[in-house]
């Protein structure tokens, strides 16, 4: 099942943030290795050039390691994979607290009704 | 790839002669049957019964229909070699055919000679039968006068008027449809009136190699050997000018369908 | 390492018409390129020069720096937008045709690729719906290890799904060595499989660029730039 892109951005930087956040979250857990560039592509449907682009990004960031003989691994450096996924959990967090002001919420409001919310279910 | 391509037009044209030529093999079996009941009822002479009358008249019926299958089978020759070549040349099968890794030199060699190749078995064939239904009865045919009597009226004995007649005819079966190839080579390029493009050149290639033939008689002086009835000269002169315009066809279909291909 | 198809100053006049004007690009080995146009712009004729089947009236071609040739055919893989296969014969013996002419033709592959499809060898031609027919077509170039794979509309009259299965099988063909270069005016389904694209209008060539340099500098998907370019 191929991947879902935006339009009005380049595929790389798209393909990139996937990647991420399949680290991030788990999914390719710290120290493993990666499906190869033509695998990945295939499974997303991109361009392999595409892919490798966002995988050389990653590369730069050192969320990934690419050892010659063989393949493309996840960082074993932990604390850097939580570091991001705190930055990136801190974002998501931001913006859902501007989009709950552009509706009307202020602060306290919108934490008063997570805290309701959470009481009503178990997420 | 020559081999390769032989193999390629040879599929593609036998499924089309091997039921022509078995059914004409058919009809000439049945052919012979008759014709040796229709000789034995003459040679029991007096007898006419209804019944052998019947057989006599429904002979002469099929001797007819026989003669036109013969006829067919000369065109249809002709004809479906034509078909084939079109189809796979400047038709939609011509996307195959001209992204092959070969020269279009070599697809149309392969062409002719497979075309070269059905007009000999054909005439094998018909040959054959003819021999099949005569067997036996040769001695009742003037066919050695037949000959003697073409070749002493042009003054040349009869070996070497058979040996003409052989490389005519060898001439001939590569003449005909290398013609053939360069008119609908001609005729492709134009995209709407391919066919009428075609005709066209067949009409305008006739004339001229008319024009050119007379022109290279007067030229030559064959025509004096002409009038004396001597025409070794003039048979040498037509192989010599069937050759040159069968290499001229060759040329002209190779540099259409190489240089000016317009498939559609 | 030598380009892959280099087209330098190509024309191509029909009578009056002038399919191509003064067309010159170049691909690169490994690379996937789309050559978007309206109907009509000249990307037909454009792959056709290549592959042998029309002659420029002016300008020159070269494929991996061959001339167009027997050599250049050998090397190339097209899949033409039409039925181009004789309808008497079954698919078996179209393999075997394209084992006899093409070295790098992978039989095995063919047969594996049947399969998978469900397409049964034995086969005449001419009994196979259309959708079936252009999937053949399509195992054929696809089992070719060529250097250039040209092919002219491939997801044009079929289905999504099968359209899916044809990107994933464009996907899995490609290689470093060799490049890809797809015709289509169906951009938005092919967009993400392409690296480079090549927009033609009236047989001029009036964009170059790879798909990200695209949406990085107009903000928007290739398809949609297409679309404000070619608006009627």
């Amino acid at each position: 099942m191929s991947w879902h892109f935006d339009n009005g951005r380049p595929i790389y930087t798209q393909l990139l943030e996937r990647v991420r956040f399949l680290i991030i979250s788990g999914q390719y857990p710290p120290g493993s290795k990666l499906p190869s560039v033509r695998d990945l592509a295939s499974e997303a449907s991109v361009n392999p050039n595409t892919m490798q682009r966002a995988l050389a990004e990653l590369e730069r960031s050192r969320l990934i390691c690419s050892h010659r003989t063989t393949g493309r691994f996840v960082t074993e450096d932990e604390e850097m994979i939580h570091e991001m996924k705190e930055s990136m959990g801190r974002e998501k967090i931001l913006t859902f607290f501007h989009e709950m002001k552009q509706m009307g919420y202020d602060r306290d409001q919108t934490t008063a009704l997570i805290e309701k919310i959470l009481k009503e279910k178990t997420i | 790839m020559l081999g390769k391509l032989l193999k390629k037009d040879f599929r593609s044209t036998y499924r089309f002669f091997l039921p022509l030529m078995g059914g004409y093999t058919i009809a000439a079996a049945v052919g012979k049957i008759l014709f040796e009941i229709v000789l034995s009822v003459l040679d029991s002479a007096g007898h006419t019964s209804a019944l052998s009358e019947g057989i006599a008249i429904f002979s002469v019926f099929y001797l007819i229909i026989c003669v036109i299958y013969l006829v067919a089978c000369y065109l249809m020759t002709s004809v479906f070699v034509v078909y084939d070549f079109y189809k796979t040349m400047v038709s939609d099968d011509g996307y195959l055919t001209h992204t092959l890794p070969v020269r279009t030199s070599t697809l149309i060699c392969s062409k002719t000679l497979i075309a070269v190749m059905w007009q000999i078995v054909v005439n094998l064939i018909i040959s054959l039968s003819f021999l099949l239904i005569f067997t036996g009865h040769f001695s009742q045919l003037p066919v050695k006068y037949f000959f003697k009597y073409f070749a002493s009226s042009w003054n040349m004995d009869s070996f070497a008027y058979g040996i003409y007649s052989v490389l005519n005819i060898l001439v001939e079966s590569f003449q005909r449809p290398l013609l053939f190839f360069a008119c609908i080579a001609i005729g492709q390029q134009w995209k709407n009136h391919r066919i009428l493009g075609a005709i066209l050149a067949y009409i305008g290639i006739s004339i001229a190699t008319q024009i050119i033939n007379t022109i290279a008689i007067i030229m030559t002086g064959v025509s004096s050997l002409y009038q004396d009835f001597t025409l070794s000269g003039y048979m040498l002169y037509s192989l010599i000018f069937g050759i040159i315009t069968t290499v001229g066809f060759y040329l002209v279909s190779d540099y259409m369908l190489s240089k000016k291909l317009n498939l559609e | 390492m030598n380009r892959i198809l280099e087209y330098s100053h190509v024309t191509k006049q029909f009578g009056s018409l002038c399919a191509l004007q003064d067309v010159s690009l170049t691909v690169e080995p490994g690379h996937i390129v789309g050559l978007l146009g309206p109907n009509g712009s000249g990307k037909t004729t454009l792959l056709k020069i290549a592959s042998g089947l029309l002659v420029p009236t002016s300008g020159t071609v070269s494929i991996c720096g061959l001339p167009v040739g027997p050599e250049s055919k050998s090397r190339i893989s097209y899949l033409p937008d039409k039925n181009y296969l004789s309808d008497w014969m079954k698919v078996s013996q179209i393999i075997d045709l394209f084992h006899d002419f093409y070295l790098n033709f992978d039989r095995n592959k063919a047969y594996e690729m049947l399969q998978r499809l469900d397409i049964s060898p034995k086969q005449k031609l001419k009994t196979l719906s259309k959708g079936t027919r252009e999937k053949v077509q399509l195992i054929l170039v696809m089992s070719r290890n060529a250097d250039l794979y040209l092919l002219d509309e491939p997801i044009g009259g079929v289905d999504p799904a099968a359209r899916d299965y044809i990107l994933q099988t464009i996907l899995t063909n490609y290689n470093e060595q060799g490049s890809i270069l797809i015709s289509t005016h169906l951009i938005s389904d092919v967009e993400q499989v392409l690296d480079q694209v090549i927009f033609l209008k009236n047989g001029v060539i009036t964009l170059q660029s790879s798909v990200d340099d695209i949406r990085a500098q107009y903000e928007k998907s290739v398809d949609e730039l297409f679309r404000e370019v070619f608006q009627c």
